[in-house]
C-alpha cells in the first residue's frame, strides 16, 4: 500500500521517519525546498553538508539508508505539477506543509478526488501544523468531514499593519520594517526582489529600518527582529515537531490498520503552560467553497 | 561553529527562549538510564536544540532484530555491534556542539540499580536532569534530596506515561501572552499630568482622531467617577453605559482610537494589584528565604519583591509595556516614555531593596545580574511556583482516583512497574488477575474497566509503538526544556497520553 507525504520540513522529516518504522514499505515525499542552515535544529535527517539540496531527496536517501525495507520516492517540486492520476494512487496523504495556500490546494484535490459511488476513492487527509510549544492536528476524510477549507477560520493568519500607519505614523519597530520593505526597497531596487537569503539585502533592510527607527525616536530593531518581520518566521523546535507528526502518523496507523477510533477529528496541543491538550470535532460547513453540497 | 552562525542555526528556538535559555541548555548535564525508544527519540529532540552534554547508562548488549524494529536511532547496519555504542554514536552525530558520554553495565559484574547505588552525591550533582523509564526507589530518593529533577517516562502500546519528580517550581519566565498593564485605576503624577494636559473637546477632528485610547479611557473614567460618587462601574449594564460614554465623545463615525477604546475597556475594571499566584508565594517567605538551605535567588528576588510592595501602596512593579495603539508616533511615544520611566523607577527602587537585603545576608548571598533582576521585575505578575512532596506512591491517590478511562490507565502503569520489580519480568495475559490483586494495594477499582486497560497494555508484551514513543519523546523533550531553561511552565507533575482516543490528561500526584 502506499501513502505519501507533503512537506519535508520539520513535521516532514518526522513523518517518514514514523511511518518508515510504523512498517509502511512504500511512501512518496514532495518538497520544492532546499536545507538551510536554519532547518537543522529540528529537520534531523538533514546535516550542514547537505545544505543547499533538496529535502526530498536528502530525507528519502537517509531513511532508505536506515531502514532497509522501506522505499521511499522523492519528489523535489511543488505539489501542482502533479495531476489527478498521480495523487489517485495513494491510500492516505499526510501534510507538513508550512503555508496555508499549498493545503488549500491538496484539500481541494482530495475533496474533488472523490466519487460518491466508490470509498476508495475518498484519500484521508491528515493535516499537522505546530508554531512553538502549540501544535494542532486534523483528520479530514474527504466529503464525510470538516475539509480544511471549512476550519480555515480558526487561522490567525499573518499580522499586517495598515499603510497609512506605516507610511505616517510608525509606533513599533515592525512598522519600520515594513516601511523598509514595503518603500524603501523597492525605491532603492526598482524591479528587484527581495530575496532573504542574500546577506546584501537584509543588511539594507537592517539599516533603512534602523534609519527610519531613529527619526521617529522608535528603539527595539534589532537584525533578528527584521528578519522575522520580513520572512514571517514562525518560532519551530523539535519537540513540537516529534509531537504533532506522531499525533498525525498515529492516526494515519488507525485508519490503516483499523484497529482504533481515529481522532474526531480536531486535536490542538500547547506547551507554554504545563500540558494541554483539546480534542473536537469540526463540524462540516454546508456553504463551504470546497465540500459545500458534495 | 561561529558564534554567527550559530544564531542562524538556532534562530527558530532563540525565539523561543533566547539567548539566556539557549546558554542554560548548552551547559545543561543530562543523564539517560538505559534508554528505550521513548527516551532516544527525547535525546534526539534535545541534541538538535544544543543541550551541552548527555550521558548513557546501559547494559552491554549486541543489537537485535527486536531493536532495530523500535528505534530509529540503530540502522540495519549496525545489527550486531553494540547498542550502546551505536545509539550514543548516532544521536550526538545529529548536533556536533554536543559532547556525550556513555557507562557500559557488564550484566555478570551486577545490574544498573547495583551501578546506580554505589555512586556517591558528587557523581549525581554533575547533572542537571536524570531521564528513566522506570520508577526506581532509591534513584528518586538520592536525587530528591539532592534537588536534581528526575524524569519518569515510558510508552507501552498505544498508552505513555510522564512523571516529573522535582521539590519546587520557582520559575519567573513564564512567558504569559502579554505583559501588559496599564493602570488606568491609579495613574502617577506624570501620567496625570499627560492626560490633564490634553483637553479632548478642543481638538480638531485629525488631533481628536490622534489620541491614544489610553488617554481616553483614562479620562472616560475620571469623568464616570465625578458623576457616581466616585464609584466604578460594576454591573454589565453599567459597564455598557460606560462604553456609551466613550461613544459619545466621538467627533466622528471612523475614529479607530475611539473604538480601541470601547473594544478594550473591559479590562480596565479586572485590573487586581497583586494576583493569587504572587500572594500565594508571598505567604511561602518565611519558609524559604529564611531557611538558608531553601534560599534560591528566586526567593531572595521574592522577599525584594515583597518589600517593595510593601512600600508602594501594593503595586507590583509596573513592566512598562504598551500594546499598540492608533495615534501619532509623537503621542504613542510620549506615552510610552512614560510608561518606561516609571517601569525604570519601580526596577531602580527594587534594586536598592535587594542590595540592602544581600547585605543583610552577607558573604551567602549569591550574585544577581542586572538582567535577571530586570526580568524578574517585568514578569512579577506572572510568577510561578509550587512544590511537591514527591512520594514514590502518591498520598492522594484515593482523591485523584475517579475510575474515569484516564485514571485507569495511570494506575495501571503502577501496577505494571509493581509487577515488574517484584517479578523481573513484564507481565503476559496470564498474569491479569495478579495485576488486579496488585491493583487493591493501591485503590478500590471498578476492575472489569481496569480489566480491560491492563488487557491492552499486556497486549504489547512491553513494545514500544513507534508513534506513541515518538510522541512521548516529544512531550518529555519539550518539559526537559522547560525545566532546564526555566522559562514556560512544565508539567507539574504527572500525565498519560492515550493514543488510542487521542488525548492526555494531568494531575498533581502528591
Amino acid at each position: 500500500m502506499s501513502r505519501r507525504v507533503l512537506g519535508a520540513g520539520g513535521l516532514g522529516c518526522e513523518i517518514l521517519k514514523n511511518l518508515a518504522c510504523s512498517g509502511f514499505k512504500d511512501i512518496h515525499v514532495i518538497d520544492m525546498d532546499t536545507i538551510d542552515l536554519s532547518n537543522l535544529n529540528r529537520q534531523f535527517l538533514f546535516r550542514h553538508s547537505d545544505i543547499g539540496r533538496s529535502k526530498a531527496e536528502v530525507a528519502a536517501e537517509f531513511v532508505m539508508k536506515r531502514v532497509k525495507s522501506v522505499k521511499i520516492t522523492p519528489y523535489f517540486g511543488k505539489l501542482q505539477d502533479k495531476d489527478e492520476e498521480y495523487y489517485k494512487q495513494f491510500t492516505l496523504v499526510i501534510s507538513g506543509l508550512d503555508s496555508i495556500e499549498a493545503r488549500r490546494w491538496i484539500n481541494a484535490k482530495l475533496v474533488h478526488l472523490v466519487d460518491p459511488d466508490n470509498f476508495e476513492t475518498v484519500k484521508p487527509l491528515i493535516d499537522g501544523g505546530t508554531e512553538g510549544f502549540r501544535g494542532q492536528a486534523k483528520v479530514i476524510f474527504p466529503t464525510f468531514s470538516a475539509c480544511y477549507e471549512c476550519s480555515l477560520d480558526t487561522l490567525s493568519g499573518q499580522t499586517t499593519y495598515p499603510l497609512c500607519t506605516i507610511a505616517n505614523n510608525p509606533r513599533l519597530p515592525e512598522h519600520c520594517i515594513e516601511f523598509a520593505s514595503q518603500i524603501e526597497w523597492p525605491k532603492a531596487h526598482p524591479g528587484e526582489k527581495i530575496d532573504t537569503d542574500v546577506p546584501e539585502h537584509v543588511t539594507f533592510l537592517y539599516e533603512a529600518s534602523l534609519k527610519r527607527a531613529e527619526e521617529f525616536n522608535i528603539t527595539g530593531i534589532t537584525r533578528s527582529l527584521v528578519l522575522g518581520v520580513v520572512k514571517n518566521i514562525i518560532p519551530a523546535i523539535a519537540s513540537t515537531n516529534a509531537i504533532i507528526a506522531a499525533s498525525c502518523c498515529n492516526e494515519a496507523f488507525k485508519i490503516v490498520s483499523s484497529s482504533n477510533p481515529t481522532l474526531d477529528n480536531f486535536m490542538m496541543y500547547s506547551g507554554t503552560d504545563s500540558v494541554f491538550t483539546y480534542s473536537f470535532a469540526y463540524e462540516r460547513k454546508p456553504d463551504c467553497q470546497v465540500c459545500g453540497g458534495l | 561553529m561561529t558564534q554567527v552562525n550559530k544564531e542562524e542555526k538556532y534562530d527558530r528556538q532563540l525565539r523561543l527562549w533566547a539567548n539566556s535559555g539557549q546558554s542554560s541548555l548548552e551547559s545543561a548535564k543530562i543523564l539517560i538510564i538505559q534508554p528505550t525508544s521513548t527516551t532516544s527519540e527525547l535525546l534526539k529532540n534535545l541534541i538538535l536544540p544544543g543541550i551541552g552534554h548527555f550521558t548513557i547508562i546501559d547494559y552491554d548488549s549486541k543489537i537485535n532484530d527486536v531493536d532495530l524494529s523500535n528505534n530509529f536511532y540503530l540502522g540495519d547496519d549496525d545489527l550486531g555491534k553494540s547498542k550502546i555504542d551505536v545509539l550514543a554514536s548516532n544521536l550526538q552525530e545529529l548536533n556536533h556542539d554536543v559532547s556525550y558520554s556513555i557507562q557500559k553495565i557488564d550484566p555478570s559484574q551486577g545490574s544498573i540499580e547495583d551501578f546506580i547505588n554505589a555512586q556517591n552525591d558528587l557523581y549525581w550533582s554533575q547533572f542537571d536532569l536524570v531521564i528513566s523509564n522506570y520508577q526506581l526507589e532509591s534513584l528518586i530518593t538520592k536525587l530528591n534530596d539532592l534537588k536534581i529533577p528526575i524524569m519518569i517516562i515510558n510508552s507501552i502500546g498505544f498508552y505513555g506515561f510522564l512523571r516529573i519528580f522535582k521539590s519546587t517550581f520557582e520559575i519567573y519566565e513564564t512567558h504569559p501572552q502579554s505583559l501588559i498593564d496599564l493602570r488606568i485605576l491609579s495613574t502617577w503624577d506624570e501620567l496625570q499630568n499627560y492626560s490633564d494636559s490634553i483637553d479632548l473637546h478642543s481638538l480638531d477632528i485629525e488631533q481628536h482622531s490622534q489620541i491614544p485610547y489610553l488617554i481616553i479611557q483614562l479620562k472616560a473614567v475620571e469623568n464616570w467617577r465625578l458623576n457616581h460618587d466616585n464609584q466604578l462601574p460594576t454591573t454589565s449594564q453599567e459597564k455598557k453605559q460606560f462604553k456609551e460614554l466613550i461613544r459619545s465623545w466621538k467627533k466622528d463615525h471612523y475614529q479607530l482610537n475611539f473604538d480601541e477604546a470601547i473594544d478594550n475597556s473591559h479590562k480596565i475594571f479586572n485590573n487586581v494589584k497583586i494576583p493569587s499566584n504572587v500572594k500565594d508565594i508571598f505567604s511561602h517567605i518565611d519558609e524559604y528565604y529564611n531557611d538558608f538551605n531553601k534560599r534560591s535567588v528566586f526567593w531572595i528576588l521574592v522577599k525584594a519583591l515583597k518589600e517593595f510592595v510593601d512600600l508602594n501602596d501594593g503595586f507590583l512593579p509596573l513592566s512598562g509595556e504598551l500594546p499598540d495603539m492608533d495615534s501619532t508616533t509623537e503621542n504613542y511615544i510620549k506615552l510610552q516614555n512614560i510608561y518606561l520611566k516609571k517601569a525604570q523607577e519601580d526596577l531602580a527602587k527594587l534594586k536598592d531593596i535587594l542590595i540592602k537585603l544581600r547585605l543583610k545576608l552577607g558573604k551567602e548571598s549569591l550574585p544577581i545580574s542586572d538582567e535577571i533582576l530586570k526580568n524578574f521585575a517585568k514578569n512579577s505578575k506572572f510568577l510561578y511556583f509550587s512544590q511537591n512532596s514527591n512520594k514514590l506512591i502518591p498520598l492522594n491517590f484515593n482523591k485523584i482516583f475517579d475510575e474515569s478511562h484516564n485514571s485507569l490507565i495511570l494506575l495501571s502503569f503502577f501496577i505494571i512497574e509493581r509487577f515488574q520489580k517484584d517479578t523481573k519480568k513484564f507481565p503476559t495475559l496470564q498474569n491479569i488477575d495478579e495485576l488486579i490483586k496488585i491493583s487493591h494495594d493501591f485503590v478500590t477499582s471498578d476492575d472489569d474497566s481496569l480489566h480491560l486497560i491492563l488487557h491492552e497494555l499486556v497486549r504489547s508484551e512491553g513494545q514500544e509503538l513507534n508513534n506513541i514513543a515518538s510522541l512521548m519523546g516529544g512531550i518529555g523533550s519539550q518539559e526537559a526544556i522547560k525545566i532546564i531553561t526555566k522559562q514556560y511552565i512544565p508539567l507539574d507533575n504527572t500525565l498519560i497520553y492515550d493514543g488510542i482516543n487521542s488525548v492526555t490528561e494531568r494531575w498533581k500526584l502528591d
